[in-house]
């Protein structure tokens, strides 16, 4: 679900046509195949602006400007299009696509433009939108996709949430690699900096079966730009500074070929990132600082019937945690709950203390590809992956700079998949496997969360689709194989190695019917299959990150729990939706139904008499539990320079098998957002955009047991430490301007968030206990774009 | 085209990096040690000294013999009870037996004295704590402080909460910080000679 939309305004730059002063030409024309038969659902680019060809393969762009334009057409399966059309009056163009396919990073492109190819909520945020998102995290950026919100700890750690699911059932795809980081807590956010995407979309269909079955909330997919075959030197340079934590941003990106060999290119790119504490309105927010160091480069190799790509990236955060979040006991805590105020609050500063997080991640990639005639396009890819996580708590005796959680995870990836097709269907079938290390690393002086382990997990796929005039289908299999051997210690003494070995399978079905020129109905049911985590089935212990006792689903009987009793969550979803796209007006609606059997969740079962004072105890459990959810999405150009967008979400969760409800499910939300185009032409724009994001107030949240009542409460219903925060509405505006300069464009927006410095808090923020969010934030963000090859 | 030649040299490159990693993951396939817990308290020991020599030295103790962190009633130990009109010199010890070798958690609290300060509750019973040791700014400690009881008998609890507060300590119970620790003990004052 959504939820949590900051969407600060719609692709002012996308799905519809710009009006210009003198700007009146009409581009019309079909696209086709070779044999003459028409393709629905391409999608076409004029500098910027997307439309979608309609069931008779027609397409249609007003409001253009007399000169060189530059076209883009794409389509699954086929190979990108590009055209240079001088306009000088109405045109008529017939496109014709070539069947095939180049490389891994250009048929994931495709997939992402081809929203209308697919038959199930595919959302991908364009570079355009991710524009607006520059120098925030990626899970901050996620919250703009409809179905999307965040799980947050702070204003600066943002967990993805994909209708209602989080953590270890949903999956993160960078640049063709499942992302292998420590997903499974609440505080940990995706390891990825967005300044290297070139366009992050969802997948929740059909699609995602191709990457895996466990990710039963849906595939957050990461794409890095295809490497670009001119041989002259271009890149991009962006800059941003925020005035709330009085944070500095500032990414590059180069790239080029080889004169002696043209089949090669290369690309560096860099971010570094250096924030303070934030502020509410009415105080510091201490110990909230951030600072980042990314890097990654790329060399690419790429003939007409061959390529390949060795790829690297290197992502490195330090974090604070809000210092007063920081509780010893639940007394503590509670006092900081009915404190309303942070106990800890200092001036303004950069530095970073314990609690805080530092995080390593490092991937090489290498890729190849070959056609084979007759065949289709076979793919081979290899990643490695070394996550280095480290949490720093409030120690004694100088501790506070030893980790109190150190974390190695290892972990390789080998893929092989056939792309194919074969007249009007199309398809992808392969194999991949997993093999993981996780280790903690001696020395902390405090019992780890999670155990070692070693976990190889092998998985074959195929999935097709298939295309008629107003048709199209896509069906989906996948099978699963884990074996996992956790190495735990029994009361801190006795080391046990248990084994287990998982089978589990995931398939859907999905349609597409194209009602009429504009619009569309889909439909998609899928089943999908998760074994239980190792932190699931082995936690053991205090947990300070959430005050809680907590024992895993191994754990619930001594260490002798029957490995028989633990079971696969069996996700059943079906989604249905309905898009309207008209020149004017787009409007989407989808909604789903989610049914989790043996759903894995914390069940409260009773308190225990710490040194610390009193604490809940939670079991691991597993229950069945129903996820349903609705989100909108609509566009209207109401003149020529005003424009309106609006998306909406609902999301109604509960625990059938107790009666009660889930923990941590977004509240209702919506934004509104209002634009004027002052002036839109190639490659000038100034703009003023006013968001106003809108969230109800959670109505199905769990009872509240305040953190000292604890001791008192002996009920098992889900509870909450504190009721669900109040409603809000926020103000934020936007003026942006872009224009050429020396032949390339310059973009430079200033956005003010949370305009009228509101003091409210997020339901779906663990801090919220502790301090309101922060207040007015001033952005301003400069872009330089000195690509030479368009 | 020599780059042509590119394509089978990847493949066995991939199939080289796979070997690679996966001779070096069962390589490193060996056992990990128990963690040392450095951190926990499992032994809270207050030895209260009386004045009178002719009265019992009375211990408050808790041991967490099963290593849980959680204060089982078997855990916890009174040696007897407390004589009214008395004044007993109270030492508090913590110790974590859980790490090799025992740590002294009190020597590490009387480094960072500056850092911590000791908070008494009592209630219902006739004592009164007061002259705890200080820190090197004057401000309160409570390693060491003085119980006097009342000139009645009586029976109640005393609380015991140790408080971190680095760069926070002003001195005031709780005051900012966190708990590191938290005991409440059953306690009697029983008249002389009784």
């Amino acid at each position: 679900m959504v939820r949590l939309l900051i969407l600060l305004f719609l692709p002012i730059f996308g799905s519809l046509p710009s009006y210009g002063q003198s700007c009146n030409l009409i581009l019309t024309g079909v696209v086709q195949e070779k044999d003459g038969s028409p393709l629905p659902g391409a999608t076409l680019l004029i500098d910027g602006n997307a439309t979608v060809t309609t069931a008779e393969g027609t397409f249609e762009f007003e409001g253009l400007c007399p000169g060189e334009i530059s076209l883009v057409v794409r389509y699954i399966g086929y190979d990108e299009y590009h055209e240079r059309v001088t306009l000088s009056g109405d045109k008529q163009l017939v496109v014709i696509l070539i069947p095939s396919e180049t490389t891994l990073g250009d048929v994931e492109v495709h997939e992402t433009s081809t929203r209308s190819g697919l038959t199930n909520a595919s959302y991908s945020l364009s570079k355009e939108e991710l524009d607006h998102f520059s120098g925030k995290s990626l899970g901050e950026a996620l919250k703009r996709v409809p179905g999307v919100s965040a799980l947050q700890t702070g204003p600066a750690i943002f967990k993805p949430v994909i209708d209602g699911l989080h953590s270890q059932r949903i999956l993160i795809l960078n640049n063709g690699i499942r992302q292998e980081g420590q997903q499974w807590g609440v505080e940990h956010a995706p390891e990825i900096d967005p300044f290297i995407a070139s366009e992050i979309r969802v997948v929740k269909g059909a699609e995602a079966v191709r990457y895996g079955s466990d990710a039963i909330g849906g595939v957050v997919i990461v794409d890095t730009p295809p490497m670009h075959q001119a041989q002259k030197f271009g890149g991009e340079l962006n800059t941003g500074y925020f005035s709330n934590n009085r944070m500095g941003v500032f990414s590059g990106l180069f790239e080029g070929g080889f004169k002696k060999n043209e089949s090669l290119s290369w690309r560096l790119q860099s971010s570094v990132k250096k924030g303070g504490d934030y502020a509410a309105p009415d105080y510091v927010l201490s110990n909230t600082g951030v600072e980042e160091l990314n890097f990654s480069g790329a060399l690419g190799w790429k003939e007409d019937d061959r390529g390949a790509e060795v790829y690297f990236s290197s992502f490195n955060t330090e974090i604070g945690i809000l210092r007063a979040a920081h509780s010893g006991s639940l007394e503590d805590f509670d006092n900081s709950i009915r404190n309303q105020e942070p106990w800890y609050i200092e001036d303004f500063t950069y530095r970073i203390r314990a609690p805080r997080q530092k995080i390593n991640h490092q991937l090489v990639k290498v890729s190849a590809f070959k056609k084979i005639p007759g065949l289709g396009t076979l793919h081979i890819l290899y990643g490695g992956q070394l996550n280095q996580r480290k949490e720093f708590d409030i120690r004694r005796a100088g501790r506070s700079g030893k980790p109190a959680l150190s974390l190695n995870l290892f972990s390789n990836v080998l893929d092989a998949f056939l792309d194919h097709t074969f007249g009007k269907l199309s398809g992808s079938m392969g194999i991949n496997g997993t093999y993981k290390d996780n280790s903690n690393v001696p020395g902390t002086g405090i019992r780890p969360l999670i155990p070692n382990y070693k976990q190889f997990t092998g998985g074959l796929f195929v999935s097709e689709k298939y295309r008629t005039n107003n048709w199209l289908f896509e069906a989906g299999a996948r099978y699963d194989y884990q074996f996992l051997q956790v190495l735990t210690f029994i009361n801190n003494q006795d080391l046990s190695k248990p084994k287990f070995n998982f089978n589990y399978v995931s398939g859907s079905l999905g349609a597409s019917y194209y009602v009429n020129e504009f619009s569309r109905l889909t439909s998609h049911l899928g089943v999908s299959m998760r074994p239980p985590h190792v932190s699931e089935m082995y936690s053991e212990g205090l947990h300070h990150g959430t005050a809680a006792i907590e024992y895993g689903l191994m754990m619930q009987d001594g260490f002798q729990t029957d490995q028989s009793l633990i079971r696969n969550e069996i996700s059943t979803k079906f989604t249905n939706g309905f898009q309207l796209i008209k020149k004017t007006f787009s409007f989407e609606v989808s909604a789903f139904i989610n049914h989790i059997s043996n759903y894995v969740f914390l069940k409260p079962t009773g308190t225990a008499l710490t040194i610390r004072g009193y604490f809940p105890v939670f079991d691991y459990s597993q229950t069945e539990a129903v996820l349903a959810g609705i989100d909108g999405l609509l566009h209207w150009d109401i003149s020529r320079h005003f424009e309106y967008s609006g998306t909406y979400a609902y999301l109604y969760a509960k625990d059938v098998g107790n009666k009660d409800v889930l923990t941590f499910i977004p509240p209702p939300q919506m934004e509104h957002a209002f634009t004027w185009h002052l002036l839109t032409k190639k490659k000038h724009d100034f703009f003023f955009t006013v968001s106003i994001p809108v969230a109800f107030r959670q109505s199905r949240a769990p009872i509240t047991i305040y953190p000292g009542d604890v001791d008192g409460y002996e009920g098992n219903s889900v509870f909450d430490f504190a009721p669900p925060p109040d409603g809000y509405v926020l103000l934020n505006t936007e003026v942006g301007i872009k224009f050429p300069l020396k032949g390339h464009v310059l973009s430079v927006a200033l956005e003010g968030e949370n305009l009228l410095n509101t003091s409210y808090r997020v339901y779906m923020n663990r801090v919220r206990y502790f301090a309101d969010e922060p207040g007015a934030n001033f952005m301003l963000r400069i872009k330089y774009n000195f690509h030479s090859h368009e | 085209m020599k780059t042509q030649s590119l394509v089978p040299y990847l493949h066995r490159l991939i199939l080289f990096l796979s070997i690679i990693s996966i001779s070096l993951l069962a390589g490193c396939s060996d056992d990990p040690e128990s963690t040392n817990e450095e951190e926990v308290i499992t032994t809270i020991i207050i030895t209260l000294t009386p004045g009178d020599e002719e009265n019992d030295v009375v211990t408050l103790d808790w041991d967490d013999i099963n290593l849980n962190a959680i204060i089982d009633a078997s855990e916890v130990s009174i040696s007897g009870p407390l004589k009214v009109n008395e004044a007993y010199e109270a030492s508090i010890q913590i110790l974590n037996k859980s790490a090799d070798p025992e740590i002294d958690i009190s020597e590490e609290i009387t480094e960072e004295a500056e850092e911590h300060i000791f908070c008494f509750t009592v209630t219902g019973a006739g004592i009164s704590i007061s002259n705890r040791d200080t820190d090197k700014h004057g401000l309160p400690l409570g390693l060491t402080s003085t119980w006097t009881t009342g000139a009645s008998a009586s029976t109640g609890s005393v609380n015991i909460v140790l408080r971190h507060q680095p760069g926070v300590k002003t001195g005031d119970c709780p005051g900012a910080g966190d708990t590191d620790a938290d005991i409440t003990f059953v306690v009697t004052v029983e008249v002389q000679n009784e």
